[in-house]
């Protein structure tokens, strides 16, 4: 499959009153066309940064993109210039946020915040919009269009104003779209809804989408492939397959084996002693060798790098499992 | 002599709690929202029962109940037999230190204001509890759910999540008391602290042989929690049983469609659920439906009854209740 954007060692920093803080440190991916990858880890792993530096969007100062670069189609666009940006950002990469309340703009109605980025990026009159925007609208499976360009957000529940910015991300079929926890304040019967309705669309589309998610069950409903993070650091990439069959690195072993589970016979859980490394104090070996059963003296004094571990798995660990 | 949380629930099956008709209405310019309608169920000593439901189905408001932190427009709560729905004063006061919340949100509280210390000896001090004793009953608190006796001079902002949600499980557990009302306890946490959370709960109650009402929107986590489970819909129960039975041999169709969205951390399961459910299987709806069941705009089994009249819980057999049509006899 043909590559479309990479991330190649990308490292980004918040300078604060008192000290500089790595909240990405050395992340490389990279997503083909079509595809749906998974980055998946625990709050403060610097999930969201990452997303966020791909769309240029980390707020500069205190942000600063220490080294790396983002390719998209050969160019890197950590070069770009403002305006270059502007032809990138909503019609080749595109994003959906968490809540989506917050970045719908309150005091436009649905039609008009809509029609923006058709009329800025495509260029389309009134009719033209409002006839892409009802064809976007009956796309995201929203009930009565007519009625909803002329509500505002407020008149929506969470899971219709969910599915309005998957129609606005999707209206210019981006390449790319980036939804960075894109059901964690809906209920389950409306995420399953909202999930199936994202790669149907992105299927059809061809879209790659890069989903950022905590949740180990929306990974393994949706991606092909996964990221897992921990404090800043990739930790592990593999097929969602064998991420699930053959876990590596021992953060992921425990995050599976600490999350409850319906589907099989009670047990107790197993739970990670103590807690993820505070971003302002990272330990100078492994990050996670604290609370790392298999830790050894190496472990606190380097920080493994990014190895294959089989084909198409790679892990960050001095003694992953499966390799003894 | 010995016995499990099990044995002993077998042993003394005796209702701790019990509501009947349980009503709350919210009335706002002139609409009334009801948040709790017609709620009926009992808690035995020990149990562990879940309550479960999407947004806006009342859990919160029920749990709130039961506690007197809102008052119910009718209805009765009994509390080891006795009426307690309208008390106040002293004896609501000695209700208190009987009855204790775990909130959601380990965040807001916990006074950001107040030490440790304070937060831990002010429900002993206003009870008149462990007089004296205070600062030895505060250090044992944090030893139980794992913190060090240093916190006891620190503020609530120096703690993770994790910790200030220990910390408030301390402050529930500080006047010894027999019921805890955990409301999503663990959902504001990650994975990996949830677990250890879990865990803790688990450990307390059978230590401390507690009876709790646990309310969460996270059905793995009642598998794992519970003895019994309420499933509820916008105010109203839909189905009554024991775990196994919920996750084994659910009827309602709601139950259903709320066991199958989970999404389960096994990509071929995943893979499987996707080619057997079809693409319409939850629907949504956000109108209260005038008259019927209260699901059936949503329901992808409703018939025609299912629109005009409002099924009542029946029971299915075997301490199950189900209020739905389909399971009506004759």
């Amino acid at each position: 499959m043909e590559t479309i954007l990479e991330v190649k060692n990308l490292r980004v920093s918040f300078t604060t009153q008192q000290q500089k803080i790595y909240a990405v440190n050395g992340v490389d991916f990279s997503v083909a066309r079509g595809e749906i990858l998974g980055i998946v880890g625990e709050s403060g792993c610097g999930k969201s940064v990452t997303a966020l530096s791909i769309l240029g969007l980390v707020p500069s100062p205190p942000g600063s993109i220490d080294s790396g670069q983002v390719l998209y189609a050969g160019k890197n666009l950590l070069n770009l210039t403002p305006k270059q940006w502007r032809s990138i950002r909503g019609e080749k990469i595109s994003m959906i946020f968490q809540d989506p309340l917050s970045s719908l703009n309150p005091v436009l109605t649905i039609g008009q915040q809509m029609g923006e980025i058709l009329k800025y990026q495509k260029g389309l009159n009134f009719k033209e919009r409002l006839s892409s925007i009802y064809e976007l609208l009956v796309k995201t499976k929203i009930t009565q269009p007519e009625l909803r360009v002329k509500q505002y957000p407020h008149e929506l529940s969470g899971g219709q104003r969910q599915r309005v910015m998957i129609g606005m991300s999707l209206s210019c079929n981006p390449d790319i779209l980036i939804a960075d926890e894109p059901t964690t304040a809906l209920d389950v019967t409306v995420q399953a809804n909202v999930l199936r309705l994202m790669k149907t669309l992105c299927r059809e589309n061809g879209t790659a989408l890069i989903l950022i998610t905590h949740d180990m069950g929306v990974i393994a409903k949706m991606c092909h492939r996964v990221v897992v993070k921990y404090a800043g650091y990739v930790v592990e990439t593999a097929n969602t397959k064998d991420l699930f069959n053959n876990p590596a690195h021992p953060y992921t072993v425990g995050l599976l084996l600490s999350l409850p589970r319906f589907d099989q016979q009670k047990r107790r859980l197993f739970s990670i002693e103590g807690q993820p490394p505070s971003l302002k104090k990272l330990p100078v070996g492994c990050p996670f060798a604290e609370r790392c059963h298999k830790a050894k003296e190496i472990c606190r004094c380097q920080v493994p790098e990014l190895e294959n571990h089989n084909e198409k798995h790679t892990v960050r660990c001095f003694f992953p499992e499966g390799k003894d | 002599m010995f016995f499990s949380r099990r044995e002993r629930l077998m042993m003394e099956p005796q209702k701790i709690l019990e509501v009947k008709s349980l009503c709350k209405y919210f009335k706002t310019n002139n609409v009334v929202n009801k948040a709790v309608d017609m709620v009926d169920f009992s808690i035995a000593k020990g149990e562990v029962l879940g309550l479960v439901g999407e947004t806006g189905s009342g859990k919160t408001t029920i749990g709130r109940l039961i506690l007197h932190l809102l008052k119910a427009s009718s209805g009765k709560i009994f509390y080891n037999g006795n009426d307690i729905s309208h008390i106040r004063g002293a004896a609501l006061k000695n209700l208190r230190r009987q009855m204790q919340i775990i909130f959601q949100d380990p965040y807001s509280s916990l006074d950001p204001r107040m030490k440790i210390f304070s937060t831990l000896t002010m429900p002993m001090k206003a009870l008149g509890m462990f007089k004296g004793k205070e600062t030895d009953r505060a250090e044992y608190l944090l030893d139980l759910v794992g913190i060090s006796s240093s916190a006891l001079n620190r503020y609530p902002h120096e703690f993770s999540g994790g910790q200030r949600q220990r910390i408030g499980i301390a402050r529930a557990l500080a006047v010894d008391p027999e019921f805890i009302v955990a409301d999503e306890a663990v959902s504001a946490l990650d994975v990996s602290i949830q677990a250890q959370v879990l865990n803790l709960l688990k450990d307390l109650q059978e230590k401390f042989h507690l009876t709790s009402l646990f309310i969460t929107h996270d059905l793995s986590v009642v598998h794992y929690m519970c003895d019994r489970v309420v499933v509820l819909y916008m105010g109203r129960i839909m189905e009554i049983a024991s775990c196994k039975t919920i996750f084994e041999n659910r009827l309602h169709p709601y139950s259903d469609s709320l066991i199958n969205a989970i999404p389960i951390p096994d990509p071929e399961k995943e893979a499987q659920k996707e080619l057997n459910i079809p693409d319409n299987y939850f629907e949504e709806s956000y109108e209260i439906p005038e008259k019927g069941c209260l699901f059936h705009p949503r329901c992808p089994k409703r018939f025609e009854k299912c629109k005009t009249q409002t099924p009542q819980l029946i029971n299915a057999g075997n301490d199950h209740g189900v209020a739905c049509f389909l399971y009506e006899k004759g």
